[in-house]
């Protein structure tokens, strides 16, 4: 199921949500979000929350473990097996197809390449529980002795699908202590329908645009300098309002719930370089390889650069088991590694403008490697840039496509910068400030909440992107 | 004056949770308890059916799946909200004159020259299967030989694509490429002379074999940018149609092929609505010039449509009939170019769906659509009640598509048997040509199956009719012409 399936918004959720109030006690709105959680995962996925019932479970002894053979060699021993397991199955049911493809073009072997469906979310709450056991054995977090409030934290299901990676320590307390108050609820209302109309409206609308404009191998192929300049800055605007529209509405279900969700994206496209762009972009993601992969001492002295290059390698793989996902990372990596080089401070010397634009520049041509997973599309992709396919600059058809978009890529350019901060700072002058822009989040919510959901009866399927990592 | 704020930001927290619960409860309620529709009159579907529960569908996660697209394709009243979205769609930029559509990327046909001398026929080593034989003549040196199966036509089951939208091939046909000129949209055309060539060489094949006494004509119908597009925008959108339809004329020269020519004719008459703005098809106006057209060529009766020197319809011959509400207002319809533009200026610009009965006696009989074996019903109407709901397959109206070989026997005098191959053009041309023919017979050249000259000959026939469009004459359709003749063996009446 996903959030912006018109199933989800009006029958899950309103069931769920009344249920959850009209609970008493902590324990029941538990037991309450475990069953919404699994059965939420298993509509789509019958089978794999097997899978995910077998990973909580692993991970749940193991932690019991470190905890009862604290500082000794059981203890990482724990630690190796629960990180064997999870990785294990990340391995067998993500990149099998991947490894073996490779292989038996490497070696010319007539292997059939398994077909494995990936279980949806995987790459997420694995990195959730590892998270937790690495936490444990570090004792960053205390070891959850109850099984089923652990399964709660695995497969809460705001965030069990496609993030944010939330850690164990980010909502330890909120597990037995929450209360969530008028305010809470009141920002998590509006930043679920906020979220909603990033996907339903712009997401959607500019995925559209993205198809005309560099959509197919033929169309690459044939498109003009102007349709592939346009079409991956719109393809980057387009996973940005994906991908963050799913995130503002996971935080505001939280909220709702009583947890309070760190921050997964901040106004990623304002970044002055590409080092700042990854502090702003997929924060939970970043900061988790930042925090158990960057500085594990298994690189020596020159750890902090194969440790660079472990990251960027990871980020790219973790984000699909595709050659071009792998290059994407090291993309990244590269330019973090040369901004390193530089220095924050001459880095910093740059005249905005001109480090506004490198960045965006980056992040834009980068977006076209995430996009063409084909390698021979990515080439074509790659050649229009300079006119190297005889194409156009500019034909009527892009010119039709871009006219009748250039509101939406305006206001896609426009909601991306903090806007929402001088929305929030005028609100706070007086009291008359307060009451309009408060009766103005009421209209304009009601209005993006009926303007989403008559867009999405207009499409019937409309999974969002990071699903499928 | 602190807590006074406090009381009022409280205040509007507690009413914006109010509200969006609301929202949410009443919508809820809606898109459950509300009425679920069962198609789409936008899309011309049938919308999803609530999934059969089967365990292994279950596992499988299809069922839970099929629920929910069944839950959000069934929306109460989605055809209406698809509608408001077509409207909040074009708020996300602005209008203008021209719009170009095309999938590939490219947007203009690829250039094309008049071939020199014979172009390469992927039939040239088949011959008409002989008298007894069961099976067509096949190359002598398979080896040496090139293969049509290439480039042929499969014999299988014809693809239900309609001819006038080739697919990109090997002569570089623009692939679905639609422009929107003020509130007109037609196809950009990318037909070769090439193709023409060929399909003059295949028509003229149906003249040796058949002889003198059975007369062959050749009607190409033009597509609506050949006569709508002008200056710069035919240039580049046009595809060279107007002098592609001339070449194939001249190919004709000396084949007894007796060319029905109405581009000038259509030409003369485009400010009338000779052509749909919304659907790819032309009009029963633009058919009606034609058939005029062909029965001066073929020297047939034909009863005019309008009253001489007053423009008002002739009553006794024609009456004027469409899709139209019970106080007459006609039911807006959006064709075949909206369901795939969803442009919001053809939503603001429906138009009329009409048509022409015939006022003379006859009977309307539709057999198998491949070779007239089984008779599936006889009608006294050309002209079938398509849903309502199937706004943009109202043009199947006229002879019921495609889906049928069709037989039409007339009051009208004379004798004239027509044997008509057409494509979905023709299906608005033949009502048309009632009042020339006493009995006609009318067959999608992409679905006969029976041996066409065997045909012609066993129905007694004196007039064979290729009414196809430029899409089909220009693109790649027409080899079902020579395919039909040289590798039909199915006899008429075995």
């Amino acid at each position: 199921m996903v959030f912006s399936d018109l199933f989800f918004l009006y029958v899950f959720l309103p069931i769920c949500v009344t249920c959850y109030f009209i609970c008493d006690s902590i324990a029941a709105k538990n037991y309450l979000l475990i069953l919404a959680s699994l059965a939420f995962y298993a509509w789509g996925e019958p089978i794999y929350i097997v899978l995910l019932f077998a990973s909580a479970l692993v991970n749940y002894l193991c932690a019991l473990g470190i905890d009862k053979f604290r500082d000794t060699k059981k203890a990482k021993a724990f630690l190796t097996s629960a990180l064997i397991y999870n990785f294990s199955a990340l391995l067998v049911f993500k990149y099998t197809g991947f490894f073996v493809s490779n292989i038996k073009g490497l070696f010319s072997l007539s292997v059939t390449v398994p077909s494995i469906a990936m279980p949806i979310g995987i790459s997420f709450y694995t990195f959730q529980i590892t998270s937790y056991v690495i936490d444990c054995y570090w004792g960053k977090v205390g070891v959850q002795k109850s099984f089923s409030k652990l399964l709660l934290y695995v497969s809460l299901f705001p965030q069990l699908v496609a993030g944010p990676i939330v850690r164990y320590s980010t909502i330890e307390h909120e597990i037995d202590n929450r209360k969530p108050d008028l305010k809470d609820i009141n920002a998590g209302v509006t930043r679920f329908i906020v979220g909603l109309s990033k996907k339903a409206i712009m997401a959607n609308s500019l995925y559209a645009l993205v198809q005309r404009l560099i959509g197919s191998d033929v169309v690459i192929k044939n498109a003009s300098f102007a349709a592939t300049a346009v079409g991956v800055i719109c393809f980057a605007l387009y996973v940005y309002y994906d991908f963050s529209g799913y995130s503002d509405m996971a935080i505001g279900m939280g909220l709702i719930f009583g947890f309070h969700f760190d921050e997964n994206f901040v106004y990623p496209f304002i970044s002055r370089n590409i080092t700042e762009f990854w502090q702003r972009w997929h924060i939970s993601l970043g900061t988790f390889f930042r925090d158990y992969l960057l500085y594990i001492p298994i690189f020596g002295k020159r750890r902090k650069y194969a440790g660079l290059l472990l990251v960027w390698f990871c980020t790219g793989f973790w984000h699909g088991a595709s050659w071009n996902f792998i290059i994407w990372g090291l993309y990244f990596g590269l330019f973090v590694f040369i901004e390193q080089l530089i220095g924050k401070k001459r880095m910093k010397k740059i005249p905005a403008l001109f480090s506004h634009l490198y960045a965006l520049a980056v992040i834009a041509a980068g977006f076209g490697i995430f996009y063409f997973e084909n390698l021979k599309d990515l080439g074509n992709f790659v050649k229009n840039w300079f006119f190297l396919n005889g194409n156009a600059f500019i034909t009527p058809s892009v010119s039709t496509a871009l006219n009748e978009n250039m509101f939406l890529i305006a206001a896609a350019i426009l909601f991306s910068l903090p806007l929402t901060q001088y929305l929030k700072k005028f609100a706070k002058t007086s009291r008359q400030a307060a009451v309009i822009s408060g009766s103005a989040v009421v209209i304009s919510n009601l209005l993006l909440l009926a303007v989403s959901s008559m867009m999405l009866v207009n499409s019937t399927n409309n999974p969002f992107l990071y699903f499928r990592f | 004056m602190r807590k006074s704020k406090d009381k009022t930001l409280r205040f509007l927290a507690k009413l914006n949770i109010a509200a969006i619960g609301l929202a949410f409860l009443g919508i809820s309620c809606f898109l459950t308890f509300s009425k679920r529709p069962t198609v789409s009159s936008i899309e011309s579907r049938t919308l999803e059916e609530y999934p059969k529960f089967t365990f292994s569908g279950y596992f499988s996660g299809e069922f839970n799946s099929g629920v929910q697209t069944w839950f959000t394709d069934t929306s109460p009243y989605r055809d209406g909200f698809k509608g408001v979205v077509v409207h909040i769609k074009g708020l996300f930029g602005v209008d203008t004159s021209l719009k170009v559509y095309v999938k590939d990327g490219g947007d203009t046909s690829s250039e094309d020259q008049r071939p020199s001398g014979e172009v390469s026929d992927p039939f040239e080593d088949y011959s008409r299967p002989a008298v007894q034989s069961e099976e067509p003549s096949r190359p002598q040196e398979e080896s040496s030989a090139e293969q049509p199966s290439e480039e042929e036509p499969s014999g299988e089951e014809p693809s239900e694509e309609e001819p006038s939208q080739p697919p990109l091939n090997e002569f570089g046909v623009v692939d679905g490429g639609l422009l929107i000129l003020g509130d007109r949209c037609m196809e950009a055309f990318g037909g070769t002379y090439s193709s023409g060539q060929l399909y003059a060489k295949y028509v003229s094949n149906f003249k040796k074999d058949l002889g003198g006494d059975v007369n062959v004509y050749s009607m190409v119908i033009p597509s609506a940018s050949s006569l709508y597009l002008t200056g710069d925008y035919y240039k580049t959108y046009g595809g060279e149609q107007i002098d592609k339809l001339k070449y194939i004329n001249e190919c004709f020269e000396n084949t007894g092929v007796k060319v029905v020519e109405i581009y000038d004719i259509l030409n003369s008459r485009k400010k009338e609505d000779i052509y749909y703005r919304t659907e790819h098809h032309w009009t029963p106006l633009g058919a009606y010039y034609a058939a005029k057209q062909l029965s001066l060529v073929a020297g047939t009766p034909f009863r005019e449509l309008f009253v001489p020197g007053t423009g008002s319809i002739d009553e006794a011959n024609y009456k004027y009939n469409g899709k139209f509400y019970s106080d007459g207002k006609p039911k807006p319809f959006l064709g075949s170019f909206y369901g795939e533009t969803q442009s919001l200026v053809l939503k603001n610009n429906p138009e009329t769906f009409f048509w022409y009965e015939y006022q003379g006696k006859y009977t309307f009989s539709q057999y198998k659509r491949d070779d007239y074996s089984k008779l599936i019903r006889t009608l006294d109407t050309c002209f079938l009640r398509i849903s309502d709901d199937f706004i943009s397959a109202w043009y199947m109206t006229y002879m019921d598509g495609d889906n049928y070989a069709v037989k039409i026997e007339t009051d009208t005098p004379g004798g004239r048997v027509a044997v008509v191959f057409k494509d979905s053009f023709g299906n608005a041309l033949v009502p048309m040509m009632l009042s020339s023919y006493t009995t006609i017979y009318a067959v999608d050249i992409r679905y006969f199956k029976l041996d066409p000259i065997d045909f012609i000959e066993k129905v007694g026939a004196t007039d064979v009719l290729f009414s196809v469009s430029s899409f089909t004459a220009l693109g790649v359709n027409y080899k079902y012409i020579e395919k039909m003749r040289v590798m039909n063996t199915q006899k008429f009446g075995d």
